[in-house]
């Protein structure tokens, strides 16, 4: 080998050497570039197919009565979705489906066709059906657990709750107003997984970054009460042939709604069947003329202004009372001569009204009838009130502010009548009226609390009584047209109403298609209890005192020997002799405490005691005494409680309490 | 030809070095990407780590063997080496002898492991053609007496290996066939008459079977169908991204988790990648391009020009493999299917790779004075 040779193959060796430098140069440029500098976007890339991640509604929360009965809860339900890149045969997957879901092929052979991955072929299905899906097995079709809002007591209060969407959003009632504290934040699950989709370390992690759970709600309904007004109402409904009928109770001294009712009924859990129409809740969203309902309201005022005293004597001008071009009659025809004004009211003389409101003056007229609340939305805490009809007082002419006096030209919702009349039973505080006592979180404490909150003082509470007395004799006296309310032993303040319905075809006022109402408080020396039933064109009795008196007379009735059975002397009810079983619950009313009743001294009294070591009976007795509702299980001794002793308890007293034979 | 006087010398100790931390790396990388795999297919998550110990100890007996072993001896090996890579070739068409593989006979079923033929016909090819054009180098420049029978064998090995058919490897031999005769001195205007056989040849095959024309289009535009065809080298360039500068730790890398096709063989520096980052990558290019340098130095210092060819030719078998690699799973060029010597996971691989290395060292250790 030449040396000349040897230098050549020196520099062929170094020209390879220098290429293969090049290239393994080039190779850590390209490193360097996919790893550094577009490292980020391939990276977000990677995660995107590393990760899954899952939106699941949480769990809505509960809707309370006010002693803790459910009336709305969810449940997890069954939804079928399919996944068609994945389904091997699709008309036959479709076939089966179909049959046992109960739906047409065709539309999911359509569903199929619609989507690459995912589509939904049935929300919400029974257990069974859910059952029958996961046992023929079909690939591509799979069970999503969703959570379904379901009613456990049908209609009850189901105007009051409303309804929720299949996406779990409140539509109506208070699943809407109270929307965003029952459904809490939607969770969001993301977990990484290999790429056969194997779920490796879940984690979970929410949207907000506070995890935010549903709360449930504690309303101010009682669910016997509910049930019984409720029934009562659609008894009355189809003796008396009305179209429908409204029922509100409320707590005078506080606004808590006790109960409310529409008749026809309406059921929230096949709200898709009955059409959402009917589920609205027409005690806040329908105004109509009250009536003489409203000649409490006159009366209020002119006690106030002084105008009047109960022994001045009107004269009501024999049923016939010219107004401009207008003759006011008497109800049913009937002829007074001269009138004390307490029996204006017990009669319920319209023109005795009319007389009074002249001798008012319009303007004080309308500031009381706007300072009771007509005209203006109550603020209760259901969605779609309405505020009513009244007419600025500058456009009433001489027959308006004639008619008004008896109810009649001007319309009013239910609620508005409810409250109003309870500020009458309240001392003359009007109440904002409110459903919902307060949120709390899923271990039971207390998030938000409503108390009762005063508007403003309508009236003295010199009138209000005086008022009271009054409206107790349209009651109580035999005479009154409110005799039909009379209850044995306690003493009620009521008033009739019988509004003719404004016929829109004639213009004019319909003497037969009537809304018959009732309302009314008791005791009459210290209300708790205010009721207002309305009953919608009744075909038989058409007058206040005969169709709706009696209803109101009902649920008084029940009200008192179930449930305030302290305002009369009734059969006291022996607790200790059935608690002997292992689970009961013991229920007590809930003692009502008012904005200005409550202390600051008993806000330290009302702290959890301690039950451990007592038996169920000491037990039972100890939370009778400090009115806590105790839930019991087990037998023996008391070894642990929830909420712990000591725990401050506010207007909700519940205490899980375990008992142990400590063996 | 005069032998020159060499003197026994240490071997070459920074290719040593290089190539033990590269097989370690690799060792524990194959931990790492395959465990989960094997944990599946095999309930056991050492299965391909045990296995691969074993083929790292046997390798490097051979490699230290060889080290120790004069490499003039190796001429003798030459034409029987030919012989033996072409009959086995042959026997992989044989069927249950030849295993069939994702559409290729590429081993040999040898009961308790199976033998990828070509790993060890590109060390026999190396050694032959060192071998032969050290003989008639003085007569490199005409074509008949030259260089006709090392390209008719070289074509031949070639086209076995076509019909198996590994694409790849037989784009590897071409190349050590063309570097090595232009090595040993061939006219230029021979090999350009070359280049412009093979390079319609090579484009006849590319279209002849449409599954390679489909990986070209693939090359050329991953991003065009991620899901499927671009599936492999986009799952590459993931890893690659989400290592980043630093990586995201050694064994928390994700795409090891099935997304990549076979992460400790063909995807192994996807992995490593991932999981030591930009960093990790740049070493073991690095370690490459240190190894490929040394190789060249034994090839400049060899004593004669067998060992300069023989040295040049294994030094360029190894960098190609590498090269291919690293540039196919980095999106560079076509995925190939080739493996990453000393980091790959594979018996043959691994063991012809220490071969390799074992005879660089021996001719480093009679370099000339």
């Amino acid at each position: 080998m030449t040396t000349e040779s040897k230098k050549w193959l020196r520099f062929r060796l170094a020209t390879l050497l220098l290429c293969f430098l090049v290239l393994f140069i080039a190779l850590i440029t390209r490193a360097f570039q996919i790893q550094v500098l577009n490292g980020q976007s391939l990276k977000v890339r990677a995660d995107r197919q590393h990760t899954t991640t899952l939106r699941s509604e949480s769990e809505r929360g509960i809707v309370f009565d006010r002693n803790g009965e459910k009336l709305a809860a969810s449940i997890m339900a069954d939804s079928v979705c399919a996944d068609p890149s994945k389904v091997v045969n699709l008309e036959e997957t479709a076939r089966k489906i179909a049959s046992i879901l109960d739906l047409d092929q065709g539309t999911i052979l359509k569903k199929f066709s619609g989507s690459k991955n995912f589509c939904w072929i049935a929300r919400k299905i029974t257990p069974d059906q859910a059952a029958l899906v996961e046992k023929v097995d079909l690939d591509g079709i799979f069970l999503i657990k969703e959570p379904k809002r379901f009613y456990p007591n049908g209609e009850l209060a189901g105007h009051l709750i409303g309804f929720v969407g299949l996406d779990a959003k409140g539509l109506e009632g208070l699943e809407l107003k109270y929307d965003d504290y029952l459904k809490g934040a939607p969770e969001k699950l993301t977990w990484t997984r290999d790429a056969k989709g194997k779920r490796l370390y879940p984690r979970v992690e929410y949207a907000g970054g506070q995890p935010k759970e549903s709360t449930n709600l504690i309303l101010t309904i009682d669910n016997r009460i509910q049930h019984l007004v409720e029934s009562q109402l659609k008894e009355a409904v189809k003796a008396k042939g009305a179209k429908g009928g409204l029922a509100v109770v409320m707590d005078p001294k506080t606004g808590e709604i006790l109960a409310l009712a529409n008749e026809l009924g309406f059921d929230p859990n096949t709200f898709s069947k009955s059409g959402a129409a009917k589920g609205k809740n027409k005690v806040i969203t329908d105004c109509f003329d009250p009536g003489s309902t409203f000649k409490p309201f006159l009366a209020a005022g002119a006690l106030e202004e002084g105008v009047v005293k109960e022994t001045d004597r009107f004269y009501c001008e024999n049923g016939k009372y010219a107004i401009a071009d207008r003759v006011i009659h008497e109800a049913q025809r009937k002829r007074h001569g001269y009138l004390a004004f307490s029996d204006i009211i017990k009669y319920s003389s319209n023109i005795g009204s009319v007389k009074v409101s002249e001798r008012l003056g319009k303007e004080k007229f309308y500031q009381y009838i706007t300072k009771f609340g007509f005209g203006a939305k109550t603020g209760i805490d259901l969605p779609g009130e309405t505020a009513g009809l009244l007419r600025p007082v500058q456009n009433w002419t001489r027959v308006d502010a004639a008619t008004i006096a008896f109810g009649q030209g001007i319309s009013v919702t239910a609620i508005q009548l409810i409250t109003a009349l309870s500020a009458i039973a309240n001392q003359g505080v009007l109440m904002k009226p409110y459903i919902v006592r307060g949120l709390v979180d899923k271990k039971g404490q207390i998030v938000k609390k409503y108390a009762p909150t005063p508007v403003r003082q309508v009236i003295s509470p010199r009138t209000a009584k005086r008022l009271t007395a009054i409206m107790t004799s349209v009651v109580g006296d035999a005479d009154g047209t409110g005799k039909n309310a009379r209850i044995v032993n306690v003493n009620v303040a009521g008033k009739t109403g019988t509004s003719q319905k404004f016929d829109f075809a004639r213009r004019a006022y319909s003497s037969e298609r009537v809304r018959t109402s009732f309302m009314g408080f008791f005791p009459a020396e210290d209300p708790q209890v205010a009721i207002l039933v309305i009953l919608d064109e009744p075909q038989r009795d058409k007058w206040g005192g005969v169709a709706s008196a009696p209803v109101f007379k009902n649920i008084a009735e029940q009200i008192l020997t179930c449930f305030k059975t302290n305002i009369r002397e009734n059969p006291v009810f022996e607790e200790e002799k059935i608690n002997r079983d292992m689970k009961i619950k013991l229920v007590s009313a809930v003692p009502v405490i008012t904005r200005h009743k409550a202390a600051p001294g008993d806000m330290e009294e009302a702290s959890m005691p301690d039950f451990r070591g007592m038996t169920i009976r000491d037990a039972l007795r100890k939370a009778r005494e400090k009115g806590i509702e105790l839930n019991v299980s087990g037998n023996g001794w008391a070894v642990s409680q929830v909420p712990a002793p000591g725990v401050a308890i506010a207007e909700l007293r519940y205490c899980t309490v375990s008992f142990s034979t400590g063996n | 030809m005069i032998e020159q006087t060499s003197e026994e010398k240490r071997p070459d100790i920074i290719l040593l070095v290089i190539t033990l931390i590269l097989v370690t790396v690799g060792t524990a990388m194959i931990y790492s990407s395959s465990s989960i795999l094997a944990m599946e297919r095999f309930k056991d998550a050492q299965y391909f780590l045990k296995k691969q110990i074993l083929f790292v100890l046997l390798g490097l007996s051979i490699m230290v063997l060889l080290t120790k072993f004069d490499y003039h001896r190796l001429k003798r090996w030459a034409y029987p080496g030919i012989a033996l890579s072409v009959i086995l070739l042959m026997l992989i068409f044989v069927p249950h002898v030849g295993i069939r593989a994702g559409g290729a006979r590429r081993w040999l079923n040898l009961v308790l492991f199976s033998f990828q033929v070509t790993e060890m016909v590109k060390i026999c090819i190396v050694l032959f053609l060192a071998h032969y054009l050290t003989r008639k180098v003085n007569y490199i420049t005409t074509f008949s007496r030259g260089i006709l029978i090392p390209l008719l064998v070289t074509l031949f090995i070639i086209v076995l290996i076509a019909l198996e058919p590994d694409f790849g490897t037989a784009v590897i031999m071409a190349l050590i066939m063309m570097l090595m005769l232009y090595l040993s001195g061939s006219r230029l205007r021979h090999l350009a008459v070359l280049v412009a056989f093979l390079i319609p040849a090579a484009v006849w095959m590319v279209v002849f079977k449409s599954y390679r024309l489909e990986r070209l289009k693939v090359f050329l535009n991953p991003w065009n169908d991620p899901g499927n065809k671009g599936f492999q080298i986009i799952q590459s360039l993931l890893s690659f991204g989400s290592g980043g500068t630093f990586g995201v730790g050694i064994g928390d890398g994700m795409q090891k988790l099935f997304y990549l096709p076979e992460p400790h063989t063909d995807f192994i520096l996807s992995v490593i990648a991932e999981e030591s980052g930009f960093l990790g990558v740049a070493i073991v290019i690095f370690l490459f391009g240190v190894l490929v340098v040394r190789g060249f130095f034994i090839s400049f210092k060899a004593p004669d020009l067998f060992g300069t060819l023989l040295a040049a030719g294994l030094t360029m078998v190894i960098a190609l493999e590498a090269f291919i690699n690293i540039a196919g799973v980095m999106g560079l060029i076509p995925l190939k299917g080739l493996t990453l010597p000393f980091l790959s996971y594979g018996g043959t691989s691994l063991i012809m790779s220490l071969v390799a290395v074992g005879i660089l060292l021996n001719i480093s250790s009679h370099e000339r004075s």
